[in-house]
């Protein structure tokens, strides 16, 4: 799903993650292909990010079309993805200029500050949370330690260090204060992100559909970097105290 | 009411066992009374290491399963009143215990002495499962290998997740590799781990030379790493302790111990 038209049009389909699990809301009026393609489109930025939750279907505006939920429960077959529910959608529409705005503004909007949430410790298996978009950023209190994979989406902010072996995944931003060892994927499902660190000395960064690895070289950079996705490749450079222009521009 | 420490590390060979084997003997020489759990069932080597192999009749699955009394499966030491091993079977795999078990089990035996000493498996499966089950705290064996420390930081994150806090031994520090730059340093180590440290076993050939004999080294006595088991057992047991002796790289221990807060 482009990010930027969803602002300016009614989307045939709203593919987002909540606290119950996955939530697609289809509109009722799209015809059946643009909904598949958008919702395949929106899987593909993040296939692992979706792939075995529960999915709610809310249908906007009007009965589905002739065809449509079967063509729905195929595509849930094909991602492996468990349809629980169905149903009209029955509260207020989500507010789409707002879910969807460019990151910036989306920092901007952010109304007070939120409770840290409790240390997310590690469970015995990998932690997975979806969590209801516009909640925020998430703080998490570090260290996140090797073989927690934390899934966010919205932004992240890591109070200490994310450790070699750890991941942690975000639709939007990446904050690090601390040293980011492990793996940091940002901008998941979206054209952009960044992803900053007190320490940039990852295994590998993710911006979008964009990787990077670390280099070979064994310099340690003391200073606080960015990492951000420009066309065709990440750059990293110093965090100088504000975002780099180009970057600031394009978000 | 006793204590019962899980000594783990994740990968293996890093030391567990001899760790639990010397701090449980230093433990006992201090007064304290003692029992080692091997929970490392079908590859037991507790044991051996303790030099009580010959004397086994009984082991910790068959106390589980009632075919005898607790204390007939606990074997006295040779050389401490205040000693015992309640070894592991070698027949048994990991799933002949469940967590639940191994609870009921390390409850009953920390009503009858201070100190409960488990000897983890290596792994994270079901072995490490039933070995943290009843500990009220874990110590973390890592020697100062990326690859050991990659796996601390996996089981210390999933100890905190099952509420046992820990601390750490780095074990097997050679100094003079330390000074050359190819070795890992204490520092280097908690900066990863940002565990509270309990103190570094220098590499000593003389632990090597009397695990092979079945007795530990803080029986035998002399070397840098017995009276480094001995001051981590004061340690644990609440002693107050001197700083760690300033011989080169001690002294960076020191400094290093002093900053080592720990973390949230």
């Amino acid at each position: 799903m482009d990010l930027s038209n969803a602002i300016v049009d009614e989307p045939p389909a709203i593919l987002r993650g909540t606290s119950r699990g996955l939530e697609l809301i289809v509109n009722g009026r799209a015809p059946i292909d643009a909904i598949a393609s958008t919702i395949e489109a929106r899987i593909g930025e993040a296939p692992a990010f979706f792939r075995g939750n529960d999915i709610r279907i809310a249908v906007d505006d009007g009965p589905l079309a002739t065809g449509c939920l079967g063509k729905l429960d195929e595509l849930a077959a094909k991602y492996d993805l468990r349809i629980v529910e169905v149903g009209a959608l029955a509260a207020p529409k989500p507010d789409l200029a707002a879910g969807s705005a460019p990151v910036v503004d989306e920092l901007a909007a952010i109304p007070e500050p939120i409770a840290p949430v409790s240390a997310p410790m590690p469970a015995p298996t990998i932690i997975h949370e979806v969590v209801e978009h516009l909640v925020g950023p998430k703080l998490v209190i570090g260290p996140v330690r090797s073989g927690v994979i934390l899934d966010h989406v919205g932004h992240v902010v890591v109070f200490g260090d994310v450790n070699p072996g750890a991941e942690v995944r975000a639709t939007g931003n990446i904050v690090v204060l601390g040293r980011l060892r492990g793996t940091a994927h940002a901008g998941i499902g979206a054209p952009m992100g960044f992803i900053l660190a007190l320490r940039l000395e990852p295994q590998q960064l993710r911006i979008g559909r964009q990787v990077a690895r670390a280099g070979d070289s064994d310099t340690p950079d003391h200073d606080a970097e960015i990492a951000y996705a420009t066309g065709e490749q990440i750059v990293v450079e110093r965090y100088q105290g504000r975002l780099p222009k180009n970057l600031a521009a394009s978000l | 009411m006793g204590r019962a420490i899980v000594i783990t590390s994740g990968k293996g060979g890093v030391g567990k066992t001899t760790t639990t084997a010397n701090l449980g003997t230093a433990l006992a020489q201090l007064g304290h009374s003692v029992v080692l759990v091997d929970a490392d069932i079908g590859l037991r080597n507790l044991d051996v290491v303790m030099g009580l192999e010959n004397r086994i009749v009984y082991h910790v699955v068959d106390a589980i399963r009632g075919k005898c009394a607790l204390q007939k499966a606990l074997i006295k030491d040779r050389r401490l009143d205040n000693l015992w091993l309640l070894p592991a079977s070698q027949t048994d795999d990991k799933d002949a215990v469940t967590p639940e078990d191994m609870k009921t089990l390390i409850m009953e035996l920390k009503h009858g002495y201070d100190f409960v000493l488990i000897d983890c498996p290596a792994g994270i499966e079901q072995g490490f499962k039933n070995a943290i089950a009843g500990a009220d705290e874990a110590v973390v064996v890592a020697t100062p290998e990326v690859s050991s420390i990659r796996d601390a930081d996996r089981v210390v994150g999933l100890l905190a997740a099952a509420d046992v806090p820990a601390r750490l031994i780095v074990n097997r520090i050679s100094p003079h590799l330390v000074k050359r730059g190819d070795m890992l340093s204490q520092s280097d180590v908690i900066e990863i781990l940002a565990l509270e440290m309990l103190g570094a076993i220098p590499l000593d050939d003389q632990v090597i030379a009397t695990t092979n004999k079945g007795v530990p080294a803080v029986l035998e006595g002399k070397s840098q790493a017995a009276r480094e088991f001995v001051r981590i057992a004061k340690l644990l047991a609440g002693h107050e302790v001197p700083a760690p002796e300033s011989v080169g790289f001690f002294k960076r221990i020191g400094r290093v111990l002093g900053l080592s807060a720990s973390p949230a």
